[in-house]
């Protein structure tokens, strides 16, 4: 029987400035240059995913689409961890970031199933689950931030402290969105939308509107 | 089970939930059901060169270059541990880039060590199509194919050749080694992929400006200062990301509008501040309902039209006289007239307003003239050659091109027809005169249009030689199959594009098997014809000495040296360059400036030395074709009402006329606008729109890298959900659509962002791909249907049917 400390212990809250990723959806273009920086920076092969990047069409849209990088919340109560029997699955209780132990993990797929933002696959090579853990390597090895966000064409990703990331969207004006909507403390930060830019009041004239 | 079963989880109908609720708990259901479903799958799963590596070996070095792909030409670091190239990223100091790369340019390592590649050459021994083919050692194989082209040749004559350059070439295999052989073999029917992707473009600029890349530059103080962007035909956001991220960074940033006016509501249309849906192909009829509004309100820019413009009065009393108004607009492109005029108004008011054309308007039978009409709105409002405004719509770009020395080739004569798909039926009838040997480094039976007419073409020839990276369908056609090298095997520059950056790009890895690059085949055939003392050895290794002596002679070029490239961090300069030391321009055409290295000292180098519109020479080259330099609406015959259309007044079994706007060197087939209702088969109901696919896929190239099927797997056709539900269509049927001309299948893709009578069916895909092989929608396409002007031919507009397979 595998020890499971974390299923006993109390949940670790997360240091005052969590590393997270921001996502701007105004910014993002759907293209999924996200996945292919995850995949070459983490050697992941076919049907393996830490991030995804999803079309959706939205209703009352008139058929915009609208798309969402779905990848690793960084919850502050992870389903995954709660899910794993082999006390693989970690939570730094400094920058906040989730990882699985590849040497403990037992191929159990219970975190995959466990995580309502479908944010772990399954490497079928190596037999272990897969997520996002913020490019550790990189970060360990001063390669700079996560390999998506220095890929992202649209500029839509940046990583940084959370509330740093938040506090700088505000100043832009922009919101956030709500994507906790599982009771996790999920992390990652989206930006709304903007409004539509009307006409610029310098260019308006009296014949404008025809 | 059978394999791809597990990706059939992975449609695009799929992969973007069906579901309508966003990044809900339903979103949650369903992404938890696919993983189950994934998860159920057994391997047989791709990794190369991941999964074979394992954790990487770190790297040891970085080589600067650009990505080879597609016309962002992003630069890129090659990481390399040894001689292994073991990652790809952006160069993060790069002003235009900043480090970012679409997804191709990331996975583009899967070329390298893919298991598909094409390794050694080989000679067919079944029939042709059938696909039997047995190795052959280089020297033979380039010795019979010398000898059957010098047959070719003694009994045809040398133009009885024709060199097709596919959408992987660079400007040293199109414009280089495979236009010197053309010139010194003889044959003038050599040509690249410009007549199906955008001479157009390139041709309308330089009847305006003398030169055909756009006169801007994508910089955050060139067109990123913009208060207005009109984006028309141009999927930017799909077809160049990394330039619609500054693009819509900067937009962000300074509160610009962007309004994008396609039939489809593409990715950057879904970024932009308002869509625009319009009738396929009726683009011109828009600028002119703008051109009217802005002359009728007075809001055209006469300083500055005279002071750098000619023919502009003409112009306004042409499009007055004709009435073009919004009204009559509205009609032909379905756009409501308030809607013509409220953009018209915007776009002349704003101070600063860019126009990025594209595919839209450039592959359509009135393209050329289409891209003209914008060229004039923009230079009615004065939106031309200042920063953050003018008109872009990328081309061949500048003009980079190798020569045999004078008196070395034999007189050519014309081109039987600029584009190559004019050549199909002179290869099926010997008319006006026979084609007999066909030699392509690109993948014709997914790229041209008449793909059935071309099918019985090619088992019509006598020779048909094919160089690739990858077996696509045109090998199984081919007598010889030759494995070619990409730039980072070989050494090359990157792609023309929209920012007149050239880039070089060095050796990295050793090709794979016997892969050599194009310079290496032409040198080596063209020394079985005595050419080796214009395509000398030494240039077999080393492409930079080619590219050093023989692709920078033009006006203009000669600055645009690999030293220059090699010195610069991004490895990349903006040209025109006239001399070595001479500095780059940024937006070039600034009111006052002189036209770099223009040793007339013109403004910009047309006749009049200024922006022309109509002048009585420009008439003189319009009038043999029947068409005017004055932009008489007309448009393709694929129309489901009646507008006015082009009757041919020459087949391309007779011979034509020689085209003035390519100065003769091809010819073309008179026409005249026509007005009368054209007799239609109502069976045929939809719209059909080509174009290119998401960003994943450029062309045939990337369907052999197992990540960009991941990403879209099958072909798809975009319906609106209206149409899908009179024709019992669901999302994920297979769809049978058809026309006179072919029939393919494709996915259903329901969705709402595209006009209700079109679908868009994207390019790419052919039957023999290994993943998820399909035929192409160029079977839909008639070959005959083309501008008579730049030969583009009408992909955006053709009328097919639908029903579920």
């Amino acid at each position: 029987m595998v020890d499971n400390p974390a299923a006993d212990k109390p949940l670790q809250e997360p240091g005052p400035e969590p590393l997270v990723l921001l996502i701007d959806l105004e910014r993002c273009t759907g293209c999924r240059a996200c996945e292919a920086a995850c995949k070459l920076e983490n050697r992941l092969g076919e049907g393996m995913f830490r991030n995804r990047v999803f079309w959706m069409p939205p209703e009352d849209s008139n058929g915009r689409f609208e798309f969402v990088v779905a990848v690793c919340q960084q919850c502050v109560r992870p389903a995954c961890l709660r899910a794993c029997g082999a006390a693989a699955i970690s939570k730094d209780p400094v920058t906040g970031v989730v990882e699985i132990d590849s040497d403990h993990c037992t191929g159990c797929q219970e975190c995959v199933l466990a995580c309502p933002y479908g944010a772990v696959s399954f490497d079928y090579r190596r037999h272990k689950a897969e997520k996002c853990n913020l490019c550790a390597d990189r970060r360990a090895t001063g390669r700079g931030g996560p390999a998506c966000a220095a890929a992202c064409p649209g500029r839509a990703i940046a990583f940084g402290p959370r509330s740093a990331l938040i506090e700088r969207a505000h100043d832009d004006g922009r919101h956030v969105r709500n994507v906790d909507r599982f009771g996790l403390g999920a992390s990652t930060v989206y930006l709304e939308r903007t409004p539509p830019s009307a006409v610029r009041a310098t260019g308006e004239r009296d014949d404008a509107t025809g | 089970m059978p394999p791809g079963k597990h990706r059939a989880a992975l449609r695009p109908g799929v992969y973007a939930p069906r579901t309508r609720r966003a990044w809900s708990a339903r979103f949650a259901e369903d992404v938890r059901k696919w993983v189950a479903e994934l998860a159920r799958n057994e391997p047989g799963i791709e990794g190369y060169p991941y999964s074979e590596i394992g954790k990487p070996p770190r790297p040891d070095r970085v080589v600067i270059g650009s990505c080879p792909i597609c016309f962002n030409s992003c630069p890129v670091q090659y990481h390399m541990a040894g001689d292994r190239l073991t990652s790809i990223t952006g160069v993060e100091s790069d002003p235009v880039t900043r480090g970012r790369l679409c997804p191709k340019g990331q996975y583009q390592i899967q070329t390298y060590y893919s298991p598909d590649r094409l390794t050694q050459p080989q000679k067919r021994i079944g029939a042709r199509g059938e696909g039997r083919f047995e190795p052959i050692a280089w020297d033979q194989a380039l010795d019979e194919i010398a000898a059957r082209l010098q047959q070719v040749r003694d009994r045809f004559g040398a133009r009885s050749l024709a060199i097709y350059t596919g959408t992987r070439s660079s400007w040293m295999n199109k414009a280089g080694g495979a236009a010197l052989f053309a010139e010194l073999f003889g044959t003038p029917n050599q040509e690249g992929t410009a007549p199906l992707c955008a001479s157009a473009a390139s041709q309308a600029f330089m009847v305006t400006q003398g030169f055909a890349p756009g006169p801007n530059s994508f910089t955050e103080t060139d067109l990123g200062t913009a208060t207005f962007y009109l984006f028309v035909g141009d999927n930017m956001a799909e077809t160049r990301p990394v330039y619609f991220g500054l693009i819509n960074d900067c937009r962000l940033r300074n509160g610009a509008r962007l309004v994008v006016v396609d039939p489809r509501q593409s990715a950057t249309a879904a970024k932009a501040d308002e869509w625009i849906c319009c009738r396929p192909g009726t683009d011109m009829a828009l600028a002119l309902g703008m051109m009217h509004h802005l002359i009728e309100a007075g809001l055209i820019n006469t300083e500055y039209l005279q002071a750098h413009v000619v023919g502009w009065e003409r112009l306004c009393t042409f499009v007055r006289d004709s009435a073009y108004t919004p009204e009559w607009a509205a009609r032909a492109c379905d756009i409501p007239a308030a809607t013509i005029r409220r953009l018209a108004a915007e776009f002349a008011n704003a101070p600063r307003a860019v126009v990025f054309g594209g595919k839209g308007l450039n592959q359509h039978s009135n393209g050329f003239q289409t891209n003209r009409a914008f060229h004039m709105l923009c230079l009615l409002a004065g939106h031309w050659g200042r920063p953050g405004a003018g008109f872009m719509n990328l081309n061949r770009g500048l003009p980079l091109h190798a020569h045999a020395p004078e008196g070395r080739a034999p007189l050519r004569g014309p081109a039987l027809r600029k584009s190559p798909v004019g050549w199909i039926d002179a290869m099926c009838t010997g008319r006006p005169y026979p084609i007999k040997a066909l030699i392509s480094t690109g993948n014709p039976l997914s790229t041209w249009p008449g793909q059935a007419r071309l099918r019985q073409a090619l088992i019509e020839l006598d020779l048909v030689v094919y160089m690739e990276l990858f077996p696509h369908a045109t090998a199984a056609f081919a007598d010889y199959v030759l494995p070619t090298t990409s730039a980072v095997e070989a050494g090359d520059v990157n792609r023309s594009n929209d920012d007149r950056r050239v880039g070089w790009i060095e050796k990295c890895i050793e090709p794979p098997g016997e892969a050599r690059s194009d310079l290496h085949f032409w040198t080596e055939l063209g020394k079985r014809f005595g050419f080796d003392d214009v395509l000398r050895e030494e240039f077999k290794h080393d492409p930079a000495r080619f590219w050093d002596t023989m692709m920078i002679s033009a006006q203009g070029m000669h600055g645009l040296t690999t030293e220059r490239m090699r010195a610069s961090p991004s490895k990349w300069i903006r040209g025109p360059i006239p001399e070595p030391g001479d500095p780059e321009v940024e937006t070039l055409l600034q009111p006052g400036s002189v036209f770099p290295g223009d040793v007339k000292g013109r403004f910009t180098p047309t006749p009049s030395g200024k922006l022309e519109i109509w002048t009585e020479e420009l008439q003189t080259r319009l009038a043999p074709y029947g068409l005017s330099p004055l932009p008489e609406f007309y448009t393709d015959r694929g129309q489901l009402v009646d507008l006015p259309y082009l009757d041919y007044l020459a087949s391309d079994e007779e011979e034509g006329i020689p085209s003035p706007i390519w100065g003769g060197k091809a010819l073309t087939r008179p026409v005249r606008i026509s007005t009368q209702p054209l007799a239609r088969d109502r069976a045929y109901d939809t719209e059909l729109v080509s174009g290119r696919p998401p960003a994943p896929h450029f062309h045939s190239w990337t369907h052999w890298l197992w990540q960009a099927n991941e990403m879209w797997p099958e072909q798809f056709v975009m319906i609106h959900p209206k149409k899908a539900a009179g024709l019992g269509i669901k999302d994920g049927d297979a769809v049978v659509i058809d026309n006179q001309h072919g029939s393919i299948t494709a996915v259903a893709w329901i969705h709402e962002g595209i006009r209700e009578s079109s679908v868009f069916v994207p390019i790419g895909w052919d039957e023999r791909q290994k993943q998820h092989p399909a035929r192409s929608v160029n079977w839909l396409v008639d070959h005959h249907e083309r501008d008579p002007i730049s030969d583009q031919t009408n992909m955006k507009s053709i009328l097919v049917r639908l029903r579920r397979a």
